[in-house]
């Protein structure tokens, strides 16, 4: 398993969880992505590239510093997109039922992320 | 996409003054996308004759063979590229669905999940997994890879122009996510903006906030303020933060999960989160990192509430 | 497209073409033919040579493809250049009446990621309306017609039809 795949596993383990990939965040590609059938991979990450982008502009122009981490709640379901400097222009995109744990999703996430620095 | 006239004279002409050229397999595709099967299957046949391990060949030969209801004789063409090459995952696929169609839904499943591997988008693949999944459900089989529930998010379907139309044409309605809270005690000023804005100020100065605005559906700043160095700078934020919304809306949508109920971003030194207002504006609050998460995003429940309150007063969508 | 044609069904393009420029944050689209035909456009147009745009896809979009077929592919799914400031995408699809080819222009308020999404569904559309979603009858088809059969019979000699069973 490569280690962005092992990244997304431990993610994936988290109930609640129904997929996460790596994106690049200028070109809102999926880099790696490991997700149930039927999440619509591209799309989740074009989209939540592009939010994540719009985000990192706008609170740079507000002076609060580099976005690092943007978080969409839906009505059925959550959106998550992580900035880590050890992906560097890389994001780690998870999609999520309404319910999950979303610290649990960010402790995975920090640990294996720390990992790979 | 279709050869151009020149293009076939071109193949044409090759494959008469060569058998063996391997034009014949463009030329093969075109009478095939023309609806001449017939010339389709005589011109591989006769190239295979030529290139018996062309593997493309085989893959097209199986295809015609589908088309033309001979299940059994495509059944083998593919099974003979995929002895040729493992990794050929278009005759893997084909060989897949037609395997699912059969019912042999282990052999369908171990093909498909490979075949994944070649295009991990494929609409049809994904949608034939499923129905493995489903089928099994009912006792038959083993269980699915993982054994995770069946997702609520699903691939868009390729929808009508008429739905489209109206998704489009619908305009953003983010849900409010909870009921507000009981109305507290009215401050001493009067009228329903001094009311917001002596309540925004109050949860301002709580500890760890930076600010809290309410935005119309323009970007403006209905009331509060956000205080960044020495000034007010609420008016500057609420222009950055207000695509972020539309942002949001948009990939809700297309994703089909509903309204969005909040936005939440976190820099090194600050937290904002955005919630949507029932007139299609929104209230953000800033807070700082030194203090906990959860208490900023207690306030900024508070704000919306305060928010919810004023429109309701004023006169707008409650 | 013959020119009797054009009007009837081209603006049932706009709708689509204004749906997807809007979505994927584009600055400009135009849908054209394989001859270069502009059909149908959307964004800020002033600045360009529209006319030349157009060419310059539907050439790209020709050359790209033969060499798509040199290399045993039926095709490109997509061209994607960046530039420094603006970026081009040429989206060649296929409907059951036409062959067309979409050229997007975008900057930073897009990425790539987000036109292919849109773009899939701009197909889609485009492929269900009337007009484009059945094979046009045109005087052309006789043509056609006489041109695959000099294929065959250039290919199998004789009167050029295939014998009967493969």
């Amino acid at each position: 398993m490569s280690a962005y795949g092992e990244l997304l596993d431990r993610v994936n383990r988290v109930p609640g969880v129904r997929g996460s990939m790596v994106v690049a965040l200028e070109d809102g590609l999926i880099v790696e992505e490991d997700l149930m059938v039927g999440v619509p991979g591209a799309a989740v990450a074009a989209l939540v590239a592009s939010i994540f982008r719009r985000a990192r502009k706008s609170l740079q122009g507000a002076d609060f510093g580099a976005a690092q981490l943007v978080q969409v709640e839906a009505d059925e379901g959550l959106l998550f997109a992580a900035a880590p400097p050890q992906l560097g222009d890389l994001l780690l995109v998870v999609v999520a039922e309404g319910w999950v744990n979303v610290g649990l999703v960010r402790l995975e996430a920090a640990r294996v992320v720390e990992a790979l620095g | 996409m279709s050869a151009t006239p020149q293009q076939v004279r071109q193949w044409s002409d090759e494959v008469a003054a060569d058998p063996g050229s391997p034009a014949f397999r463009p030329l093969a595709e075109h009478y095939r996308d023309a609806g001449r099967p017939d010339a389709a299957l005589r011109l591989v046949i006769r190239g295979l004759e030529r290139h018996p391990n062309d593997v493309e060949a085989h893959h097209l030969l199986g295809v015609l063979y589908r088309e033309g209801g001979e299940l059994v004789k495509a059944f083998d063409e593919w099974d003979i590229a995929l002895a040729l090459d493992a990794e050929h995952f278009p005759s893997r696929r084909a060989i897949g669905l037609l395997l699912a169609e059969r019912g042999e839904l282990e052999a369908a499943e171990r093909h498909l999940e490979k075949a994944l591997q070649g295009d991990s988008f494929d609409p049809e693949i994904r949608a034939a997994l499923e129905d493995i999944h489903v089928r099994r459900k009912d006792g038959r089989g083993r269980a699915g890879a993982r054994g995770r529930p069946a997702p609520a998010v699903e691939e868009p379907p390729a929808a009508p122009p008429e739905s489209l139309a109206a998704a489009s044409a619908a305009p953003p309605a983010p849900a409010p996510a909870e009921v507000p809270a009981p109305v507290p005690a009215a401050p001493a000023a009067g009228g329903e903006f001094d009311a917001v804005e002596a309540e925004l100020a109050a949860l301002g100065n709580e500890r760890g906030i930076i600010g809290a605005v309410v935005l119309d559906p323009q970007g403006f700043v209905i009331a509060g303020r956000m205080h960044v160095g020495d000034r007010d700078r609420g008016p500057e934020i609420a222009a950055v933060l207000s695509p972020s919304s539309a942002e949001a809306e948009r990939a809700v949508r297309h994703l089909k999960m509903g309204g969005w109920k909040s936005i939440l971003v976190e820099t090194a030194d600050a937290v904002v989160r955005l919630a949507p207002t029932p007139d299609g504006g929104m209230v953000a609050v800033a807070g700082r990192r030194d203090v906990p998460m959860g208490w900023v995003l207690r306030v900024a429940g508070r704000a919306r509430d305060a928010a919810i309150r004023f429109l309701r007063a004023s006169g707008g969508p409650a | 497209m013959r020119r009797a044609d054009l009007a009837q069904f081209v603006g049932a393009l706009e709708p689509p073409v204004e749906r997807f420029s809007r979505e994927a944050g584009l600055r400009l689209v135009l849908l054209i033919n394989e001859s270069g035909q502009v059909l149908a456009q959307r964004g800020f147009a002033r600045a360009l040579d529209v006319m030349g745009v157009a060419s310059l896809g539907a050439g790209i979009h020709a050359s790209s493809h033969a060499l798509a077929v040199m290399l045993g592919e039926g095709g490109f799914r997509h061209l994607h250049q960046g530039g420094a400031a603006a970026q081009v995408f040429i989206g060649p699809f296929r409907t059951p009446a036409e062959d067309l080819i979409a050229i997007a222009v975008f900057g930073e308020d897009s990425s790539l990621g987000l036109v292919q999404v849109f773009f899939g569904e701009f197909v889609r559309e485009v492929s269900a309306l009337p007009g484009w979603s059945e094979t046009r009858p045109t005087a052309d088809a006789r043509l056609f017609e006489r041109d695959l059969e000099a294929g065959l019979k250039t290919v199998f000699g004789g009167d050029g039809r295939p014998a009967t069973g493969a």
